[in-house]
């Protein structure tokens, strides 16, 4: 053990259409250009998965196990051997009830877990004093979401954690962004199912967001616009809330002076960097103001976004895809935002809201699995044994990113600060396959390191005294739900022996194969 | 036209399948089964946008040096184009092909939208359709109009997933390595179960873009085993936009009918700390994406008239720097166009940087970057008819084939 003893001792701790209006001159253009492109319209979707529930006014009747299968789907990260039948017995609503309150539950498992991930224990300011290797920092950050996703029993806050992790979007090796990440992934998971006037503050205010985009450097007389602009287009309102260029400047004004002491690796505000003169942002006005409290200034900008309209459009709309599908219905949307207006931009209040509406209980499978959700889903249905993952211990944490990152998906790895799309479309084209299905062959054959898949063991859970017996019981016991006759027959082909031979004379091989390939079937590529 | 979009499955009929497959394998050099006359598009993206003011430097114009104390390339270190423009330092590499006519440059390019958004200005441009929503990508309207939707290698995107400009076709495929194009798991199982996930999603979904996936691999992996090496004097860098561009000139030499390949480069972003003439990580974004052209270039000099590689940014920079040594937001920009035949200049309607010529500071969008693409598309790719591709642009030819 190195220099960490001490401290673990001490113990643990997606923009819709496009911009209207291309100005003057070019409007007649524009106008016999979208009539032809009209015609363009007619083209077939390239979301397979588009437009699966039209239509559906009145909840379906569901059983208490499809209701509990649907939960599992939609608010966590996939099935565990059992899970529907635990969420069933203990009555969907009561789960719901309880993973909406995250704090509640115990988490002994992730905490001792965490333990093996030194730099996650340390404060900024050490992590960087130290140099703790920028791969070791991010690797830490990245492969600690991982294990969340995969064995935490606070599954909602998880999946609200990835929404938000997108939707403020920091590239995790952006230089110093590395040492503070941490930082920022514990704050929005504190805040994730808080209200989100809090979580905008906390985010802006955050050394990963303000190095990320280059606040951190912003100043009169000449302030960076980037974080300005984001706050406005990606953070909060959105650029169909139609601000001005004069908008982004006096939003890049309002928060000049919002920097990283780059010894404590923490907020400051240098009031000498701040503009002092009057600020306009989209009926937001301010009369100017210097010294220390000016700070206050861009507070109270970022609180007046987080109320606005278009805020609580954006933000529903990135809920309502996020559990029910790519185009949720304008009614449940208006839902949403009632909930989120009436209740102080609280996030829970919309999540409620979202869980009483008959078109999230009909949303089952309308939505296509990105491949972290594949990746974290099959890793929960084989229940592996996992090496202390820590970037300490980095080589079982660079082939798990590697794996993900193979994907496309790598925590934390989206460059640009709009985030992984949540999208079908993007997500399901013919590369991605080969990328998904290698990522479940290499799992289930232990080609990763680190990872260790006892395919014996699952044998003997699973039980069946033929293999056909087994490959059927294995659909429930993996992916929450049974497998097709037809698609049974092609998976015992696969078996090396007789369907109907004791399933304990598949060969290894062939057995972990039959594993990758229950996991891949197009059933299981969506929630 | 419906029916043309759809791809003929390759999971439907096993018959269909297996001499579909069985074709594939026999593929060897020289023994091409595409028509070696194919003419390939190349699209190099720019993400975060390019200072094109860095690249393609107006260094005649005194309100450029007043604009940029700090970020400027002097004149005497621009690599001369005309006098009135020259190419950073960093792109030496490819100044020799605007002599050789290989290469052409046009300024005060771009698309329509001046919302300042990436993601706006990036959807807009990839769609085509200047504003209007369409969830299909000029690039895969383009591969539709030209029919080369028959070979599973008629498109690729270099990368982990599509990017927009594809989107509709969804038989192109993304990779990341010709050489690791194929099934993981276990070698002696590796047939049975490429056949087990085409009768799994047979029906399904997703039975289109996974019946192509499957469908490429043979064919991918024979490429990548037998098929052509780099040229003895194409130097690619090892970056991913040169292991890109090596892997594309691999492709089109094998004759396997590729229409249209993509690659993204990000990082252009640069509001702080842009650097300038000799460092910076913009002088590197620059020597890379030169080197990996010139590479190009030099690796394909011997098939004449086989590419057509185009770089495109989502949007320009503010003509002035701001106060971090970067450059935030701005419009018209610089596109580049590599091939034989190209005019070797810099064309397009270029006002300068003085204050009446710049839009709210920024270089104006005087050209359409759909005419520059359209120009290029009629007269060297071999479209018949832009309508389907760019519809409703009435094509302005801008120059850069003269």
């Amino acid at each position: 053990m190195g220099p960490f003893d001490s401290v673990l001792d001490a113990g643990r701790k997606t923009a819709e259409s496009g911009v209207g209006g291309v100005r003057d001159g070019v409007g007649q253009l524009q106008r016999e250009q979208r009539r032809l492109v009209d015609e363009l319209r007619t083209l077939p979707n390239t979301d397979p998965l588009a437009g699966g529930i039209d239509d559906v006014l009145t909840e379906p009747d569901l059983t208490e196990i499809d209701r509990a299968r649907l939960l599992v789907d939609k608010c966590t990260f996939g099935p565990t051997p059992g899970l529907v039948e635990e969420v069933a017995a203990a009555g969907p609503d009561d789960w719901l009830a309880r993973q909406l309150e995250p704090s509640t539950i115990p988490d002994p498992q992730v905490d001792v877990l965490l333990l093996t991930f030194p730099s996650l224990q340390l404060d900024p300011a050490l992590r960087r004093a130290y140099q703790i290797a920028p791969n070791e920092a991010a690797e830490d950050v990245q492969l600690a979401t991982l294990v969340r996703a995969v064995r935490s029993q606070r599954q909602l806050q998880e999946v609200m954690v990835q929404l938000w992790s997108d939707h403020f979007n920091t590239y995790v090796h952006d230089g110093l962004v590395t040492v503070v990440k941490a930082t920022a992934d514990a704050e929005i998971r504190s805040l994730a199912l808080g209200r989100f006037e809090d979580l905008l503050l906390a985010v802006t205010r955050s050394p990963a967001m303000l190095m990320y985009l280059d606040n951190h450097l912003s100043s009169v007389p000449d302030p960076n616009e980037n974080l300005g602009r984001e706050l406005l287009e990606l953070h909060s309102v959105g650029v169909q809330a139609g601000y001005t260029e004069d908008d982004v400047l006096d939003a890049a004004r309002a928060i000049t002076g919002w920097t990283v002491n780059q010894v404590s690796m923490r907020f400051e505000f240098q009031a000498a960097w701040h503009y002092e003169g009057p600020l306009n942002v989209l009926g937001w006005s301010h009369p100017g103001a210097s010294g220390p409290g000016a700070f206050q200034q861009g507070e109270e900008l970022i609180r007046y976004l987080a109320s606005h309209p278009a805020t609580a459009e954006r933000v529903c709309r990135k809920i309502a895809r996020r559990f029910v599908s790519d185009s949720p219905s304008p009614e449940l949307l208006a839902h949403l935002v009632a909930a989120y207006s009436a209740n102080d931009t609280s996030i829970r209040a919309v999540l409620e809201a979202l869980f009483g509406h008959a078109e999230f209980w009909a949303s089952g499978n309308a939505k296509a699995k990105r491949p972290f959700e594949t990746v974290a889903g099959a890793l929960r249905a084989l229940a592996p044994q996992f090496a202390p993952w820590g970037g300490h211990f980095s080589t079982p944490a660079a082939s798990t990113i590697r794996l993900l990152r193979a994907m496309g998906h790598a925590t934390f790895e989206w460059l640009a600060p709009d985030g992984y799309p949540d999208d079908g479309a993007y997500w399901t084209g013919a590369g991605t396959w080969l990328q998904r299905w290698n990522g479940l062959l290499a799992l289930a054959n232990n080609q990763v390191n680190g990872v260790t898949i006892n395919a014996n063991g699952i044998r003997n859970d699973v039980g069946g005294t033929t293999v056909e017996e087994f490959v059927a019981a294995l659909g429930p016991h993996l992916t929450g739900a049974p497998i097709e006759p037809t698609d049974i027959a092609t998976l015992v082909g696969l078996a090396g022996v007789a369907a109907t031979d004791p399933p304990t004379l598949i060969p290894d091989a062939n057995l972990r194969h039959i594993l990758a390939l229950v996991l891949a079937l197009p059933v299981a590529q969506v929630r | 036209m419906i029916t043309s979009l759809t791809r003929r499955s390759f999971l439907k009929g096993a018959c269909a399948s297996v001499s579909v497959a069985a074709t594939y394998r026999m593929w060897t050099p020289g023994a091409a089964f595409a028509d070696d006359s194919e003419h390939t598009l190349v699209v190099v993206f720019l993400r975060g946008a390019l200072d094109g003011l860095s690249m393609v430097v107006p260094a005649g114009d005194n309100d450029y040096y007043r604009a940029r104390p700090t970020l400027a390339i002097p004149a005497n270190r621009v690599l001369d184009i005309d006098g009135t423009f020259g190419l950073h330092p960093a792109m030496a590499s490819i100044h020799p092909l605007f002599a050789d006519k290989r290469l052409a440059a046009v300024h005060a390019a771009g698309n329509l939208d001046d919302s300042r958004s990436h993601f706006e200005a990036q959807a807009n441009m990839e769609r085509g359709t200047e504003g209007a929503n369409v969830s299909t990508g000029w690039l895969a309207r383009h591969v539709f109009a030209s029919n080369a939707t028959a070979v599973p290698l008629h498109a690729i995107a270099w990368g982990s997933a599509l990017p927009a400009s594809l989107q509709g076709d969804s038989a192109a495929l993304s990779l990341q390595a010709l050489d690791s194009f194929g099934l993981a798991g276990r070698a002696a199982l590796r047939d049975p179960t490429r056949d087990a996930l085409a009768s799994l999603y047979e029906g399904s979904t997703f039975e289109t873009p996974a019946g192509a996936v499957l469908e490429a691999l043979d064919l991918v992996e024979n490429v990548a085993e037998h098929g052509p090496q780099p040229h003895a004097d194409a130097s690619y860098p090892d970056t991913h936009v040169g292991n890109a561009l090596r892997e594309i000139a691999r492709t089109i030499k094998a004759d396997v009918g590729l229409s249209t390949a993509t690659v993204d480069v990000g990082g252009w972003d640069l509001h702080a700390g842009a650097g300038n003439t000799d460092t910076g990580a913009q002088r590197t974004l620059l020597a890379d994406l030169a080197d990996s052209m010139a590479a190009f270039a030099t690796d394909l000099a011997d098939r004449p008239g086989s590419y057509t590689l185009i770089t495109m940014s989502e949007f320009g920079r503010r003509t002035e720097e701001n106060g971090s040594n970067g450059t935030d937001h701005g419009w018209g920009n610089v596109m580049l166009a590599m091939g034989d035949n190209l005019s070797g200049t810099v064309v397009g309607d270029w006002r300068g940087l003085g204050g009446d010529a710049l839009y709210r500071g920024d270089v104006p969008v005087t050209t359409d970057y759909r005419n520059v693409v359209g120009e290029l598309l009629l007269g060297r790719v071999g479209a018949a008819d832009l309508s389907p591709i760019f519809p409703g642009l009435t094509h302005e030819p801008v120059g850069v084939t003269t």
